[in-house]
This record gives structure tokens, sequence and C-alpha cells, in this order.
């Protein structure tokens, strides 16, 4: 009897230890799985999901810790939204996933949509031609690096009760309405992105303290930087021009009245006769 | 700084601009004079950059697009109106309102081509 309970015990003990230490496990797609959102379904927690180039349509939701890359970049590697009111990513309630290399468009709602989801990371994605292009809602210590979000409806990069996200590299032009939103947001940092040519403000802080912007890009948007009742956050080395596109013509037309000027005089003393 | 396409352009509208004051100022004075010269030389000169920019716009894009190929197609139809016109001599006074219409052109092609954080070294 003893041994019986022995022996149950250490099986019970192997069994704890061999599946709480499973090695993630690699996934091809389209190898293994034909869609990414079946590849994630049957994922195990940390497991990395390897998507080769390809045109996928579909909506992929991510409720595990897991890592999505694409072999071969955003160009090539496209996720089109096959129900447009949801977001083409949806990451809830889930810490540390990673998504690497895809084109997200398509979307009425959102291209990548994080909600409650910590320590992710968001690398060299391109999410285009959604309502919104990167949605940050509750969710902290993310970060976005060399992103692209262009030419969304509404905003590139919207943050919402989020703490101490790091926005880095990231391009945002075209936008509709703002480039990048922080709201009732704190403890971020924006750092080196390129935020150009959006409708209306460039990059927006509202109800927003204790965040640093540094080495930003901000031009041709119709305001830069707008902080709205947003105290304590640091801007350092930031550049904005939101009127260049008016002023340089006019200096350029400057510069050939000059030039008519200096051409005619020249000519005039060359031939005097 | 500056890429290759904005100084192209930014040098296309300093000259346009040239062209178009030497072409008043030649209008009111006789043929052959400084100004016609002046307006000639820049005239050609634009053309060339004008040239230049289209080919090397439609091949950073990508592609040769339609669109593109239109756009840049009717710029150049207005150049050669405006050349015939001045040249037959029909239509004489509708020349000042070409010249116009290739400014808007070259102000256009500025607005295009402007690179986005260019002026970033002014630190404004």
């Amino acid at each position: 009897m003893m041994l019986e309970k022995y022996f149950c015990m250490l099986f019970f003990g192997l069994f704890f230890l061999t599946t709480s230490n499973l090695p993630a496990a690699t996934i091809y797609v389209p190898d293994n799985y034909k869609t990414i959102e079946e590849a994630v379904k049957n994922a195990s927690s940390n497991d990395t999901i390897i998507v080769h180039e390809g045109h996928y349509t579909e909506n992929v939701v991510i409720t595990k810790s897991i890592t999505i890359e694409s072999t071969k970049g955003p160009e090539v590697s496209i996720i089109h939204a096959s129900v447009q009111d949801e977001p083409v990513i949806k990451i809830s309630n889930v810490n540390e996933v990673a998504i690497t290399g895809f084109t997200v468009t398509g979307s009425l709602f959102a291209g990548i949509y994080i909600h409650n989801s910590n320590n992710g990371q968001f690398y060299n994605n391109k999410s285009e031609n959604n309502g919104s292009g990167i949605v940050l809602i509750s969710s902290n210590n993310n970060r976005l690096v060399n992103n692209t979000a262009n030419s969304n409806e509404q905003y590139g990069i919207y943050l919402a009760l989020s703490i101490g996200n790091t926005l880095e590299e990231n391009t945002v032009s075209s936008n509709k309405d703002k480039g990048i939103f922080l709201s009732s947001s704190s403890h971020n940092n924006l750092i080196n992105n390129k935020v150009n040519l959006n409708a209306w403000d460039g990059i927006l802080l509202w109800s927003s303290p204790n965040n640093i912007l540094k080495g930003n890009n901000v031009f041709r948007n119709r305001y830069g930087i707008v902080l709205s009742d947003s105290d304590s956050n640091t801007l350092t080395n930031n550049s904005t021009w939101s009127n260049i596109y008016i002023i340089l013509p006019i200096v350029l037309i400057y510069i050939g009245i000059i030039v008519y000027l200096i051409q005619k005089n020249l000519l005039l003393l060359l031939f005097k006769d | 700084m500056f890429g290759l396409t904005t100084l192209l352009a930014s040098l296309g509208l300093i000259l346009a601009t040239v062209s178009f004051i030497s072409g008043l100022q030649a209008v009111k004075n006789q043929a052959g004079s400084i100004d016609a010269r002046i307006h000639k030389l820049n005239g050609y000169l634009t053309i060339l950059i004008y040239l230049l920019l289209a080919v090397l716009s439609l091949a950073e894009k990508g592609g040769v697009k339609l669109w593109s190929i239109a756009a840049w197609g009717s710029g150049l139809a207005i150049i050669f109106t405006k050349i015939w016109i001045v040249r037959s001599g029909k239509a004489y006074k509708y020349a000042s309102w070409f010249g116009i219409m290739l400014i808007i052109i070259w102000l256009i092609i500025i607005y295009t081509h402007i690179q986005l954080g260019s002026m970033s070294f002014l630190n404004l």
C-alpha cells in the first residue's frame, strides 16, 4: 500500500515537472496550419509562430503569451481583416506577447488592438487603412518600435489608461485625425518618432502627466505637439514645424526674384553694346 | 536634409520664377532684349528639370502608374502649349496666364516633393 502511494506521488510529481517546463514549440504558417488564427488556437504559452509571406484574410485573437513573426517582413506578410468591425490583431488580457513584421489592414476598428495586456513587444509592423493604427487600452510596459501607422481613419497610435509604454522610432503619418494620442496615460516614453502630415494634432497628450517626449519629428500636422490638462511632462529635442509647406515656396519665389535681378545685371554688364 | 527631388523641385521653382518675371518684362520690351534671353535660358532649364523630376518620381514610386503619367504629361502639355502660343503669335494675350499656370505647377511639385523633416536642422 505504501509502495503504491509512493509510486502515485512520484508519477504526479513527474507529470507536474514535465508539463510545467514544456519546451516552447515553433509553429509554421501555412506549413502546420493554414491560417494564423488556427495556429494561435493550437499554440501553447511561450510558443513561436513563424508566418511565411502571403496574404492572410482573417482576424487574429491572442489570449496567450506567444510570439508571432513573419519571415520576410511587413511588405509581403499582409493580414487583412475578414470581419471589418473587429481589429485585425486583438491581444486581450495576456502578458508578454510579441508581434513582428506584419502589415495589418482593412479593419474599421483598429489594426492592432492591445487590451489589458502588459510587457508586449511590437516591432516593425505596418498598420494602414484601419479605423485606428495601434490602440492600447489599460496596457502597461509595452514596447512599440519601428512600426508604421499611416493613413488610418482616426488615430495613428492611441494610448488610453496605459502606463510605462515605450514608443520608439515609429512613423505615424497621414492619419485623418491625430497622429499619436495619449489619453489619461502616464510615464510613457515617446522617443525619435516621425509624426507627419496628420490632419489634426501631431501628438496630443490629454490628461496625461509624467510622459517623456524626446527627439520626435513632428512636421506638417495642423498642430504640432499639444498638451491639454497634462502636467510634468518632459519635452526635449523635439522638432516641430507645422507650416513649412507655406513658408518654403514663398522663400523660393523671393530667391527667384533675386536670381532674376542678378542675371539681368550680369547680362547687362556682359552685353553692354 | 533635402533630398535630391526636393532640391531639384526648389531649383525648378526658382528658375520658373525668373523665367516668368523676365517673360513679363520681355513683353514690355522689344524682341531680342536681355529679358527675352533670360526668359528662354531659364525656361529651357526649367523644362529639363521638369523632365528629370518626372523620370525620378516615376522611378521612385516603384512602378509606372497611369495617374502619375497623366499628371506629369498634363504639365508637359501646358508647357508646350505656352511655347506654341508665344512662338506662333496666336492667342498671345493668354501667354501670361499660361506662365502663371506653370508657376502653379511648380508650387504643386514643391508641395509633393518637400521632404518631411528636411528643416529639422533649424531646430524650430
